[in-house]
């Protein structure tokens, strides 16, 4: 066992590690689904497939914005279009934007991962946590949440759904 | 995956953290295998099997020296190792990001049964 004085790693290394895990996991499953029909909902309060999918794939800008910005009021923020075009576009979108950010997070010091972020609508505050945190809570848990329902969604289209933690009902286990 | 079984499982995971924090590691499928399985009966049981199990993570938690989360942690199945984790990327990959997987998948079964969805990283389509 090594010391704990040799493993100390960064803010950044600690939270790329995770990026580097699910972010290929959320590309999967982006890639399974269908092109064909972006209007499908499971339920009518649902969002559209398309829609879930591009919120998926835009999510990227909302860590770009945790780890460059001092602050979000969501009364005034400019999120990204998440109007579905084709799944191209879609997995184009995600890339391009994935790279950004982990590009952004690995280069970002300790010093600039332990400050408050702030994320409100006007007066009301949601979190002022730092931004590390908030970049696990509201980029990796809400990706992973959100690609949690759109696996759903496939299972419901009769669609495979690629295994995430573990295998899927698809998967073979080999025994 | 049956409701019933869905519910028991993300309830069921804070018991699992517990052996990632505290153990070096887990052969699921046989006798030594820690885990309780929760099924759930009722609404009342689950929640009084959760509850004790995430408090004791919460107990837990602050009691784990730094060093321990860079120790080994291995998930086995009958003796053959699935992965070998740290214990932090085991509690962190298989407990908090597995727990969100599921419970989302459990939203998505609450809307579908036109039961309101508790909101989770923002407002629900429930919510004004």
């Amino acid at each position: 066992m090594v010391s704990t004085q040799e493993l100390a790693m960064t803010i950044a290394e600690i939270l790329v590690e995770p990026f580097d895990l699910e972010v290929p996991m959320t590309r999967r499953i982006l890639e399974a689904i269908p092109g064909d029909d972006p209007t499908y909902k499971p339920h009518e309060k649902s969002m559209a497939l398309g829609r879930l999918a591009m919120h998926i794939a835009t999510l990227p800008a909302l860590g770009i914005l945790i780890l460059t910005t001092p602050e979000l009021d969501a009364a005034t923020a400019r999120f990204p279009d998440a109007t579905f075009v084709s799944r191209n576009h879609l997995l184009s979108e995600f890339d391009t934007r994935a790279a950004e950010l982990r590009a952004i997070l690995a280069g970002s010091s300790d010093a600039e991962l332990q400050q408050p972020w702030k994320f409100g609508v006007g007066d009301f505050v949601f979190s002022n946590s730092t931004r590390s945190c908030t970049f696990q809570h509201m980029f990796l848990g809400h990706l992973i949440h959100h690609r949690a329902q759109l696996g759903v969604y496939l299972r419901l289209l009769n669609l495979p759904v690629p295994g995430v933690y573990g295998p899927s009902a698809d998967d073979k286990l080999g025994r | 995956m049956p409701l019933t079984r869905l519910a028991g499982h993300v309830a069921e995971l804070p018991g699992f953290a517990y052996f990632m924090l505290t153990t070096p590691g887990i052969n699921m499928g046989t006798p030594e295998d820690p885990r309780k399985i929760i099924r759930m009966s009722t609404k009342a049981e689950l929640l009084a099997d959760f509850e004790p199990l995430a408090t004791r993570i919460l107990e837990t938690l602050p009691t784990i020296p730094d060093a321990a989360f860079d120790e080994p942690f291995i998930l086995s199945r009958q003796g053959t190792v699935i992965r070998e984790f740290t214990r932090y990327e085991a509690y962190r990959t298989i407990f908090l990001d597995h727990m969100i997987h599921h419970r989302a998948q459990l939203g998505v079964y609450l809307r579908l049964l036109d039961i309101p969805v508790p909101n989770t990283f923002g407002p629900t389509a429930d919510e004004k």
